[in-house]
């Protein structure tokens, strides 16, 4: 537990700080770091329970949208601000240094093997993103609007009437 | 209403965006925005990793076009999000739009402090190392490995060199110096783990985001550019790290160090 705990403090500092290294706004890097910590629990839970880290990489990104998606919305900021820290926990710097590391070592078998779950883990963090962009479509309703500027769209159209 | 000044702003912005990592559809978006509070009945938009096309035209209006060829590509939110929020003003009413194009003008990055910018990347690979799983000796190899890969990363900014050239540099820092604390502390740390932490400032986690989100958009030509960009980085830095690795560790040349 305390394992756990520890890892999600580390992937909250994690985020935090590669919050500041893309430049984010101030008032957006607690968030940023919330979001990547939060994806980053889910993945330890799901390596944890024993499941398969293509799987794990898939909930996890599937929580980051969600959160950055909720998060986008209150605080009326893009969702790229919290998205790019979330979805850090399971982009795979891992698959890529275990395939340089087995090609190094002319193992070509675990060369094949890396790639191909590296591969899958990117797929596995595009359906996520995908699945929670168009949920969001979806039920945009009330003040659940996309936040990047569309509400101003529906303005413009009562005006273009008048 | 002045639009040749309206196309001017919405391509500033446009440029401002997309200059600095946005989405293409956030770009689109923005402009047909701002473009759309001229009330001409078209309004057009084409925008591509390389370059802004956009046209309006109205029946009293002959058509202005202007064509904007994008050089430099980087990742700063801070600008987008400045961006973002002059166009929501002005598109709500709030600003005139004389006074959106002088802001847009102004719109700058914000820097954050050099002495923790400087220690930023280390403090990424120190995070990443404790959520990997590494022991204390781990992240007391991450810091110094981290602490170089933070001296490289400033020095490469005061020489000037920028994209793969300094992925590859960089990770070939990191490589070197983790088969050097290997060498000085031994059995106590796992190579690995050092390694695959210390790589995470560099992973392209903007560029799969932006990939993923724009190919899943429709906006295929950035979509493909933007996963080759994905890729080549990765390859950059396993090539990097693997070009350490197999001149001063235990890999084909036997071990140098």
């Amino acid at each position: 537990m305390i394992d756990i705990g520890i890892k999600t403090i580390g992937f909250f500092i994690a985020v935090f700080s590669f919050s500041v290294l893309i430049n984010s706004p101030r008032k957006y890097l607690l968030w940023a770091g919330i979001a990547g910590a939060a994806s980053g629990f889910i993945y330890i839970i799901c390596v944890e329970t024993g499941w398969n880290p293509v799987i794990a990489s898939f909930w996890s990104a599937l929580a980051a949208g969600l959160i950055s998606h909720i998060f986008a919305r209150i605080l009326k900021a893009p969702v790229t601000m919290f998205l790019i820290g979330g979805i850090l926990p399971t982009v795979p710097g891992n698959g890529i240094y275990q395939i340089m590391n087995s090609m190094l070592q002319n193992d070509r078998v675990m060369t094949g093997y890396y790639l191909t779950q590296t591969i899958e883990i990117a797929g596995a963090i595009a359906l996520a993103i995908f699945l929670m962009d168009t949920l969001f479509k979806v039920i945009r309703r009330g003040d659940w609007k996309q936040d990047s500027l569309r509400y101003t769209r529906q303005d413009g159209g009562k005006e273009e009437k008048r | 209403m002045d639009y040749k000044l309206l196309m001017n702003t919405a391509m500033l912005a446009g440029k401002l965006m997309l200059e600095n990592g946005a989405e293409t559809y956030r770009v689109e978006d923005t402009m047909h925005h701002i473009l759309k509070t001229s009330h001409l009945e078209v309004v057009e938009i084409l925008v591509v990793l390389t370059g802004i096309t956009a046209s309006i035209s109205g029946e009293e209006v002959a058509p202005v076009t202007l064509i904007q060829g994008i050089e430099k590509r980087g990742t700063n939110l801070s600008v987008i999000e400045q961006v973002n929020q002059i166009s929501r003003r002005y598109c709500g009413a709030e600003i005139e739009l004389i006074d959106a194009y002088e802001e847009l003008k102004r719109v700058e990055s914000v820097p954050y402090p050099p002495l923790l910018a400087f220690f930023i990347p280390l403090v990424v690979a120190v995070g990443f190392t404790i959520s990997f799983g590494g022991s204390l000796y781990d992240v007391l190899a991450t810091l110094i490995v981290g602490l170089f890969l933070s001296s490289v990363m400033a020095g490469a900014k005061v020489i000037g060199i920028d994209g793969l050239i300094l992925d590859i540099a960089t990770s070939f820092g990191v490589g070197l110096m983790a088969v050097v604390m290997k060498k000085v502390m031994g059995e106590a740390i796992t190579l690995d783990t050092v390694v695959i932490g210390s790589i995470m400032p560099l992973v392209p986690g903007v560029a799969i985001t932006n990939a993923v989100r724009d190919t899943l958009q429709g906006d295929y030509i950035s979509g493909c550019a933007r996963i080759l960009e994905a890729f080549l980085k990765a390859a950059a830095i396993a090539l990097g790290v693997g070009v350490a690795f197999a001149i001063f560790g235990n890999g084909m040349t036997g071990g140098i160090l």
